[in-house]
């Protein structure tokens, strides 16, 4: 396997958010409060790697690249590195995007 | 000779380097329809459409190393049968785009994460306007859906190489 690095910001401008979306990850609880972010992992097939998805109103006013940022900050702080480099696609919506692009969960 | 067979005889199979010229001109081909006095939106996110489409079966057919003057169609036909097509045809955007992904992942020159999550991002917003069935509908696209498309197909454009290099 290639060598491949993915650092993330260790100076996050949205530590709370980070916050929030490990503990989230860190009990991977199967329901929760409609404001708690909702993660959804797809593994490839035939493959360790995930899909990752995370809907979530709290970032609405946050641009893609950062709240992609959130997610791969969340993840290393939780599963570390070894975890954030199995992640082949993380991509952050709000629920009324995730409506408006047919993939509300 | 009609436009047909003159095109059978410079071009007798598609090869990813005609569909990668093809993709461009139809790019320019919606410009003209989406920037002129008057413009026809529909027409140009039509043509866009096929354009973004044309970019992402390009970039995987770089990134498996398809010989330039190959056929691409016994590629396409093996692309056809794989989970990211399940009961969708060949026009399905986010399955060339979840493809691509995978097979860099499997090839072990993974996408960053990053590139990949806005790739997605892009392709669902070109898919939320797009379908090749535009051709038979007369409701013209407002600017603001005529935007998303072109700043989506934009984004592919400007990352084209890091998609397939």
């Amino acid at each position: 396997m290639p060598y491949r690095r993915v650092v993330p910001d260790e100076t996050s401008q949205h530590p709370e958010l980070v916050e929030a979306l490990g503990e989230e990850l860190r009990t991977e609880r199967a329901d929760g409060p409609e404001d708690a972010p909702l993660i959804v992992e797809e593994v490839l097939p035939r493959s360790d790697y995930a899909s990752v998805r995370v809907v979530w109103d709290r970032w609405a006013a946050l641009p893609p690249e950062e709240r992609i940022s959130i997610i791969l900050d969340a993840y290393q702080r939780i599963r570390g590195s070894e975890g954030v480099q199995k992640i082949s696609s993380a991509l952050g919506l709000t629920r009324a995007e995730a409506k408006r692009l047919g993939v509300a969960p | 000779m009609s436009f047909t067979a003159r095109i059978a005889a410079l071009e007798p199979y598609e090869t990813w380097v005609s569909m990668e010229r093809a993709g461009d001109e139809r790019f320019w081909d919606g410009l003209v329809l989406a920037a002129g006095s008057e413009p026809r939106t529909t027409g140009a996110v039509y043509l866009f459409g096929y354009a973004a489409e044309m970019i992402l079966k390009v970039a995987y057919f770089r990134f498996t190393g398809l010989a330039a003057a190959q056929d691409i169609a016994p590629a396409l036909r093996a692309a056809r049968t794989t989970a990211h097509f399940h009961r969708q045809n060949l026009h399905y955007l986010m399955g060339w785009a979840n493809l691509l992904i995978a097979t860099r992942v499997a090839a072990g020159r993974p996408l960053h994460p990053v590139v990949a999550g806005l790739l997605q991002l892009h392709i669902l917003q070109l898919q939320s306007h797009w379908s090749e069935v535009l051709r038979y509908r007369a409701v013209t696209a407002v600017p603001a859906e005529l935007e998303e498309v072109y700043n989506s197909l934009d984004w592919l454009r400007a990352n084209f190489r890091t998609l397939w290099s």
